[in-house]
């Protein structure tokens, strides 16, 4: 065994973060999936909980073959509040604390088939899959939801879409860990968006978000 | 599900794991991502996992097979910059400083730069002093395996070193690994 191997790998191994930061992390991580779990149970049953208040008026643009572009056509929302309420289920994370939830608009991503055309300021992509793609304003893995806003490309998994998005039915709900908005694309097929609350994006943004989201020939079902 | 017991063994077990991580990915943010998702992962099955006779084996067995399986794509598109400051750290007190960072960034990127598999049981080999049984338990192999794949992964680097003109690094014994 060579030392230098050992010293280069016990440098890397220095390069750990700080295990208690991560462990919130986790928490918050557990937190969200227990909320999913939840929401999928609640979807279930006759008594799920959606939102049901009016949104404002959206149009669809007719979608090219095998894609989906569903465009708000609202009166563009006003910047948010810069007081940030306490995300449910803890204090906000390091992942949005201090963001302001201003839409700007982003370049879509080329790879990605999943992608925004308006994201919270300072939010960028990180990466995809063909059924998912994210967004963070931290960087990290593509892999790990907690804390990015999350395009999911899926089965719809909603009993009601009490909402009208261009052409589509939808949803919107709030869970531990994160807020959701399902746009039911047909009877097989959801485009769902998820976002941390501490950005506490209001509808209208949370709309003209998945509103103006594309699913671009190549998505493939999943769940992430 | 017990949470405290989850929680007692998380937090216990983490610093080390995340150690781990870092030596594997040579990254700090992956390797949080990748504990962090192998942690909430865990939770979920933390009834069948905490009646494993290993479970820190289990855990260590998660990290890796979840470094193998990602995205390979997205690796090779991240790119880490290594600040200077961080790079002096690593060449530790040493007279030849110069000398010794090229050498271990040589190292360091050869590492990267290995299958998975192979760099998984050269940490778990050479950084966390496992036996072979404990190498190939976290692995999921066969001992034998866990022999070949350091030997390759050996091999490889010093092979690639020898290529780039690091001699120094490229003749160590450790790439013969004999142990």
């Amino acid at each position: 065994m060579n030392d230098v191997l050992v010293d280069v790998l016990r440098d890397r191994a220095d390069l750990a973060p700080d295990p208690d930061e991560l462990w919130d992390d986790i928490r918050h991580g557990i937190d969200a999936r227990r909320g999913r779990r939840r929401a999928t149970v609640a979807a279930a049953g006759a008594s799920a909980a959606v939102a049901t208040a009016a949104i404002t008026a959206v149009a669809i643009v007719p979608a090219r073959s095998h894609q989906h572009a569903i465009t708000a056509g609202g009166p563009r929302p006003a910047p948010a509040s810069t007081s940030r309420p306490t995300a449910p289920g803890g204090p906000p994370t390091r992942a949005v604390v201090g963001r302001p939830a201003r839409l700007v608009p982003v370049k879509p991503p080329a790879a990605a088939k999943l992608v925004l055309s308006f994201a919270p300021e300072g939010w960028r992509y990180v990466g995809s899959s063909p059924s998912s793609t994210a967004y963070s304003n931290h960087g990290g893995s593509p892999d790990v939801f907690a804390d990015k806003v999350v395009l999911l490309y899926g089965a719809p998994t909603q009993t009601r879409y009490p909402l009208t998005i261009g052409t589509h039915r939808g949803a919107i709900w709030t869970s531990t860990g994160y807020t959701a908005v399902e746009v039911r694309l047909s009877a097989t097929r959801a485009l769902t968006m998820q976002v941390p609350p501490a950005l506490a994006l209001t509808k209208t943004q949370l709309i003209k978000m998945v509103g103006t989201a594309t699913v671009r020939a190549g998505a493939l079902p999943g769940r992430g | 599900m017990d949470d405290a017991s989850y929680e007692d063994f998380a937090r216990a077990r983490l610093p080390g794991l995340l150690r781990y991580a870092a030596a594997l990915t040579g990254d700090p943010e992956q390797a949080r991502d990748l504990v962090q998702d192998v942690m909430v992962r865990a939770f979920t099955r933390w009834r069948r996992i905490s009646r494993m006779e290993h479970p820190d084996a289990y855990l260590r067995r998660m990290v890796t097979n979840a470094w193998t399986s990602w995205r390979r794509r997205w690796a090779v598109r991240a790119i880490t910059v290594i600040p200077d400051e961080q790079l002096h750290n690593l060449a530790g007190d040493t007279p030849d400083t110069a000398t010794t960072l090229t050498e271990r960034d040589a190292l360091r990127q050869q590492l990267d730069a290995l299958p998975r598999r192979q760099s998984a049981a050269l940490v778990l080999r050479y950084y966390e002093g496992r036996s072979y049984e404990e190498c190939a338990e976290i692995l999921g192999c066969a001992e034998g395996t866990v022999r070949s794949l350091c030997s390759r992964g050996a091999a490889a680097i010093r092979q690639a070193l020898e290529h780039e003109a690091v001699p120094s690094l490229a003749s160590t014994a450790w790439a013969k690994d004999s142990s």
